[in-house]
């Protein structure tokens, strides 16, 4: 009973006790930036990919996934001017997500379009999609724009208090944000524990091969051939890495160290295999798992004023 | 807000936690015991949603650069011998931001995994972009680097010339609702190349060849191998981006 009641106490601090809205603004407006980036980007090519010109015709668009995936409902666009309208109002809800404009709203209308677009099209999906689907749907419950928004730097130029943060939006914002962070450690410790089948990863060889596709890398590092010793350090500190993320981010002494390296890998990543959209999503989830104490640090740093505060009671 | 009301909102909200927590934490392994026996309960929630992703980020293994070559056979281009190689998906000349080409492999690989699905949506789209096309002769080529033991030291030979090339038996496809009047001379053209290639395939895949399976790609077709009779990867082809 003793331990039900521990378990319960830990299990509402965790998931439900008041948390800093800074770092979910910072997740907020760099996420929807980068959203905003990115699906602009394929909204170049949308009839390509999301009209009967491309490949796969609006009827047929769920054949391609396999039985057990079969969405029990769908809302994809099936027409022209409705994929021309969806595309639109993605758009502008991420123009508003990134400013901090009806948040909660923003997220909402962002997540359902972009499972319509995946729906209309998973065969172009990749990891930056997928990831960003957790991204949205965990925005939906944080109290995003209280802080780093269009919405906060308005009331304060209009000397206007912001409402305060309601009991209940307090807990669902909590909430929203322990699922992303929970979400990103699936990802790593699946994506760690699926390496270990993998021989490549155990003789540490991977990175060689990762490096020697030519069709993702960006530049040719076959001189690293001189290097074995750098290749398998690489290989074990990345298997290293994601085998053991979900333990050590949550162990406040290492946390930033793991993170700090997180941030290489996915740099690393960026400048080789140009997987850009993929690694900063990643790198963006990092954001809440800052304190705003961090926040802070890191803005006195920039302005000079950098004093090292004692960890304690941070 | 009373204690009652808040207690009431945080067990409903673990109720909620505890369920979606579960789905995105099990069905990244659904072929499991435990996937196979809830999977009703999970996915119709999950699916909707895409929270049904597996993540195999270069795993098990990173894959090997891989791409289609095709020759369009035109009614004029039946009997050549030497006609021009179209590699899909383009690969770029210089680095862009934009993701296209990332897009175009995911898209080429995902359909490419299942033989049906590459004849019944990417091969009429490849014939749109011919016009005159009767046909495409189409094989997949896998591109490995050796192992790194292997190489001389003082070699400043790069990875695109150390890339060992594995053309994998070419494929026949037919353009929908094209005349094709020599049908029979192309299949038979084929199977002299192939005999000429020594494989003793004829040119034509065989049971269980590769040459039918674009490999590489997402990963959820290979998950539900078992299932839908999908067929199953080379190593590494798991791997997604």
């Amino acid at each position: 009973m003793k331990f039900l009641l521990q378990f319960a106490r830990a299990w509402d601090r965790f998931f439900f006790a008041p948390t800093s809205t800074l770092p979910i603004g910072v997740f907020r407006a760099f996420f929807g930036a980068l959203a905003l980036l990115m699906y602009s980007i394929r909204a170049v090519n949308w009839r390509f990919y999301f009209t009967d010109e491309g490949y796969l015709p609006a009827a047929h668009a769920l054949e391609v996934l396999p039985a057990f995936h079969q969405p029990l409902f769908h809302w994809y666009p099936h027409s022209v001017g409705m994929t021309l309208a969806f595309q639109i109002v993605m758009l502008i809800s991420l123009v508003c997500l990134t400013l901090g404009i009806f948040g909660r709203v923003s997220a909402l209308v962002t997540f359902l379009l972009h499972c319509a677009f995946i729906q209309r099209n998973y065969t172009i999906g990749y990891g930056a999609d997928f990831v960003a689907t957790f991204a949205f749907f965990s925005l939906i419950f944080m109290d995003n724009s209280r802080s780093f928004s269009l919405t906060s730097w308005w009331s304060r130029r209009c000397g206007r208090a912001m409402k305060p943060q309601g009991e209940v939006a307090s807990i669902v914002s909590t909430m929203g944000m322990r699922l992303i962070q929970i979400q990103l450690c699936l990802i790593y410790s699946y994506t760690g524990m699926e390496k270990l089948k993998g021989a490549p990863w155990w003789d540490g060889t991977a990175v060689w091969s990762v490096i020697g596709n030519t069709q993702l890398m960006l530049f040719d590092l076959s001189w690293l051939k001189n290097f074995p010793m750098a290749i398998a350090a690489m290989t074990f500190a990345t298997l290293f890495f994601e085998v053991y993320f979900p333990a050590i981010v949550w162990y406040r002494p290492v946390r930033k160290w793991a993170l700090l390296f997180g941030v290489g890998l996915h740099l690393g990543i960026t400048f080789t295999i140009g997987l850009f959209f993929f690694s900063f999503v990643m790198i963006a989830v990092y954001l809440l798992f800052l304190d705003e104490g961090d926040y802070i640090d890191f803005a006195d740093f920039f302005r000079g004023k950098y004093t090292h505060r004692a960890s304690a009671g941070r | 807000m009373s204690d009652r009301s808040r207690l009431f909102l945080k067990v409903a909200l673990s109720g909620f936690i505890a369920y979606h927590v579960f789905c995105v934490a099990l069905l990244p392994n659904s072929a499991s015991i435990i996937g196979r026996k809830l999977d009703r309960i999970l996915t119709p929630y999950a699916n909707p949603f895409i929270f049904n992703r597996t993540w195999q980020f270069f795993s098990p293994g990173p894959m090997p650069s891989f791409y289609i070559e095709y020759e369009v056979v035109t009614p004029e281009s039946e009997m050549d011998l030497n006609r021009a190689t179209i590699v899909y998906p383009p690969v770029p000349k210089s680095f862009t931001l934009g993701d296209y080409y990332l897009r175009s492999l995911a898209g080429m690989r995902f359909l490419g995994v299942k033989d049906e699905n590459f004849t019944k949506f990417f091969v009429p789209y490849l014939c749109r972009q011919h016009a005159g096309a009767i046909g495409l002769d189409i094989r997949s080529v896998m591109e490995e680097v050796p192992q790194m033991e292997s190489l001389d030291v003082d070699s400043t030979i790069g990875f695109k010339e150390l890339a060992e090339k594995k053309d994998l038996p070419r494929k026949f496809y037919e353009c929908p609702g094209a005349a094709i009047s020599m049908k029979g001379d192309i299949e038979e053209e084929l199977k002299t190349l192939g005999d000429e290639t020594g494989d003793g395939s004829g040119g034509q895949p065989q049971k269980n060849d590769p040459a039918e399976t674009i490999p590489g790609g997402d990963v959820e077709p290979t998950d539900d191998s078992g299932r839908d009779g999908t067929k199953a990867l080379p190593t590494g082809a798991g791997d997604s981006k």
